[in-house]
């Protein structure tokens, strides 16, 4: 799958790109929701005041900008912004699975991971990118910094997809090394691994990144033909004829939608974002809906 | 096993297309699936591998039944297996060096014992090349080599002996092993005629006349012959025969001349054999032979000297200036010139005491066979018998007749010995005086082809001279051999026998063909 780097990134889509930041809004949103403990503390993540937001009911009243009030009468809370390096490691599955669809989920998942890798670099994050499938990682360590930028549109270009999924393998590098918590995975994937769910995301609960689950959907996926088919699996190449009635289309499509019901919940219990994005989306659309 | 038309061994490529309409006839779309795993599992459902093992058993029935169908149509069949030894007897003599079908009957005769041997298929060979006697070409080996051993052979320049090779070839063989006998035209053919014998017998009255004495043979229906006679000197007479079926007629030619010639018979009528067409024979010189006898008197030696034909004897006590052609020493001291022959009497110097003994002739000369009868009762010391002597007869283990070069020494006299008065006697002096009387011409030697003479080997019939040997070589006893050979084959051959396989091919084809539908249902239904 070879992409010249000017694909991977449009000139539309870099100017989006440049507007963006690594910044974990959602910990303001969290500070600033009902019942929030704060924001976090700045000796943990090391932050910066950000911004003002207003006080709701519920807010813990020691992060109430006295001063403000004092001075307008408006009850405002300090929200803050982190200042330390915040690494971003991007999680591609590059099964083959990946290559299905129509488009193919592969050529939006590349550009998703090569614009996050954008992002964190453009704003100096260390930056990790990894390609995962079954027994073959492809590994670009942390790299920082707009110069590096074409290193990593290098290395994402070369991924190809193939092999079985294994999120396992993929997660367990990811987590490899990197500090327990602060920075900011992103896992690309369909999620549809045959080992099941529950060992990938009992992994990626034990971390306390922030956690942007990105499920790239073909809108494919579910349908089967009807009549006498060669259904093939494209990870292993294994090849099985079969007589597909309404049946069978009904009840594959109970267990594919059993699956993404599963995929919620267990991202839920995480308290994992999960953005579901379409391959026949444009990336700019997909990239706002990731990291908008 | 082998194929009668292996040509249509090249059908087999058609299994390739067989392969392709059996993909062709399960093509499916080909679907890719997202999350296989996700696939309710059928009900019932067997494992994919079972479902290709099945397809698999599909498809080798469909390329059996076009595989059974094209080696049936090549026509296979398997060989029993052959016999562990087989000796194959192949005529070997001069007829067989005669041309046939391109080649000769000797290679025709090698190429059907290679079709037999192929045939036949034994473990071991051995080729006997049956000629005057029988000569195995190689030992046992695989019937190949055995039959390339014999290709390097040439047939024999004698007559074809087959009784003596099928006696031999059976002693080979043993109880297990196989005879085979090749035959190729070795029969006498049909229209063949050919002269049996040819020979001359000198007039013993008159000089200068003799008779030609010729055997011709008849092998075909009755026919016209002419017998062209030639001398050295040139032509000598052109002779036509009527011979009936089958028949053979004595012809004779009377000859007028000098002798002291070969004459040459030949068959000019048109003849499909030739080898036996042309006879040769030696005509002694026919003129009066002067012999000079030195005695004292033996009246019974002179009668015997002179009863020799064209002898003419002349009596006396010593040697004188022209002696003739030949000296006879009858117990006189007389030393003859060196080149002329001689045959001396030596007396016995005194009685020695040898008990009468007969006389043991190693010769089985007519003439001197005679010498059986005498019983002399004392002979006397020969000298010394040199290397060329021959020892013709002995007495009491004692040399009694010394024949050498030139000179014949007698240890006694035959006429006093028992032959007195005896034509036996004339006829033993005249095998003694015989060779010494003739020139060189005419102690030309009788031969047939095939035998190795001192002057080189005797290829064919004709006149053959080398220096002072001459031979005059006559057409082989029997060109053509006897008995025929069903008289000589007691054992026929067991050939291997092909069994043809094509029905039992067309039969599996048949079968397959049954099962094909209901293993086509079963592979399609594995798959639902």
């Amino acid at each position: 799958m070879a992409r010249k780097d000017d694909t991977l990134l449009t000139p539309s889509l870099i100017e989006i790109l440049e507007r963006l930041s690594m910044v974990d809004r959602s910990m303001l949103e969290r500070a600033a929701s009902p019942g929030s403990a704060g924001p976090p503390k700045a000796a943990d993540l090391g932050i910066d005041f950000y911004e003002y937001g207003v006080y709701q009911p519920g807010l813990d009243v020691k992060h109430v900008d006295w001063t403000v009030y004092g001075r307008t009468g408006e009850l405002l809370v300090k929200a803050y912004e982190t200042h330390r390096d915040l690494p971003v490691c991007v999680l591609l599955d590059m099964s083959a699975s990946m290559g299905l669809g129509e488009p193919p989920k592969f050529d939006l998942a590349l550009r998703l991971a090569a614009a996050m890798a954008y992002v964190g670099l453009v704003n100096y994050h260390p930056v990790r990118v990894i390609g995962f499938a079954k027994g073959r990682l492809k590994v670009l360590p942390h790299r920082i910094g707009r110069e590096s930028v074409y290193q990593v549109l290098d290395f994402v270009q070369a991924l190809t997809p193939s092999g079985e999924t294994s999120l396992v393998e993929g997660i367990a590098a990811g987590l490899e090394g990197a500090p327990r918590q602060g920075g900011r995975i992103f896992l690309v994937s369909d999620f549809l691994d045959p080992q099941g769910l529950s060992r990938p995301f009992g992994l990626l609960g034990t971390t306390r990144r922030r956690l942007d689950l990105v499920l790239v959907a073909s809108g494919d996926e579910a349908e089967l033909p009807t009549g006498e088919v060669t259904l093939v699996d494209p990870e292993t190449g294994e090849e099985t004829d079969r007589t597909i009635d309404e049946d069978t289309v009904r009840r594959y499509s109970e267990n594919f939608e059993a699956h993404r019901r599963e995929l919620r919940r267990r991202a839920h219990d995480i308290e994992a974002r999960l953005v579901t994005v379409s391959s026949d989306m444009s990336v700019e659309e997909a990239v706002l809906e990731v990291l908008g | 096993m082998g194929f009668t038309r292996p040509i249509a061994l090249l059908l087999a490529s058609l299994l390739v297309l067989v392969w392709w309409l059996h993909r062709t006839s399960k093509a499916r779309p080909r679907i890719p699936l997202h999350a296989p795993f996700l696939l309710p599992e059928r009900k019932g459902a067997k494992a994919s591998g079972a479902a290709g093992r099945r397809d698999l058993l599909h498809l080798l029935v469909r390329m059996g039944i076009a595989l059974a169908l094209v080696l049936g149509a090549a026509g296979p069949w398997v060989r029993e297996r052959g016999p562990a030894r087989a000796v194959g007897v192949v005529p070997a003599g001069i007829d067989m060096a005669l041309p046939y079908r391109g080649g000769t009957r000797f290679q025709a005769a090698l190429d059907e014992l290679a079709g037999r041997f192929e045939a036949l298929s034994p473990g071991k060979a051995l080729v006997l090349l049956a000629g005057p006697s029988p000569v195995a070409a190689s030992s046992w080996t695989s019937w190949e080599r055995a039959v390339d051993a014999a290709r390097r052979a040439a047939p024999s320049m004698g007559p074809t002996r087959v009784t003596e090779a099928m006696r031999e070839a059976r002693r080979l063989a043993g109880d297990k092993g196989e005879v085979l006998l090749v035959r190729v035209g070795t029969e006498p053919l049909p229209d063949d005629v050919g002269l049996a014998g040819l020979w001359f017998v000198a007039d013993r009255r008159r000089t200068n006349h003799g008779v030609i004495g010729m055997a011709v043979r008849n092998h075909g229906p009755a026919k016209a012959v002419k017998v062209k006679l030639d001398t050295l000197r040139g032509p000598l007479a052109t002779v036509a025969v009527r011979l009936g079926d089958g028949e053979q007629a004595m012809v004779t030619v009377d000859y007028t001349g000098p002798g002291h010639t070969a004459v040459r018979a030949r068959i000019v009528t048109p003849d499909p054999f030739p080898l036996d067409d042309e006879a040769w024979t030696a005509i002694p010189p026919l003129g009066p032979r002067r012999v000079t006898l030195l005695t004292r008197g033996n009246d019974e030696l002179a009668r015997a000297i002179r009863a020799i034909p064209r002898v003419e004897l002349q009596m006396a006590r010593e040697l004188p200036d022209d002696p003739g052609v030949l000296v006879v020493v009858d117990r006189v001291q007389a030393h003859p010139r060196p080149g002329i022959p001689a045959v001396i009497i030596h007396r016995p110097t005194k009685p020695n005491g040898v008990p009468i003994t007969m006389i043991e002739p190693r010769s089985r000369a007519p003439g001197l066979r005679a010498l059986a009868g005498l019983v002399p009762e004392t002979v006397a010391a020969l000298p010394e018998v040199g290397p060329e002597d021959e020892i013709v007869a002995t007495v009491g283990g004692r040399p009694a007749l010394v024949r050498g070069p030139g000179r014949v020494h007698l240890a006694f006299d035959p006429g006093s010995a028992g032959l007195g008065g005896s034509p036996l006697h004339a006829a033993l002096w005249d095998d003694l005086l015989d060779p010494l009387l003739l020139p060189p011409l005419d102690g030309c030697q009788r031969a047939t082809p095939g035998d190795t003479t001192p002057i080189g080997p005797i290829a064919a019939p004709g006149f053959y001279r080398d220096g002072d040997g001459c031979y005059v070589a006559n057409v082989p006893p029997d060109v053509f051999p006897e008995p025929r050979p069903s008289e000589v084959t007691e054992r026929s051959p067991r050939e291997g026998r092909d069994t043809p396989l094509t029905p039992w091919f067309f039969a599996l084809a048949l079968a397959l063909l049954l099962v094909e539908p209901p293993v086509g249902r079963w592979a399609e239904g594995g798959t639902r």
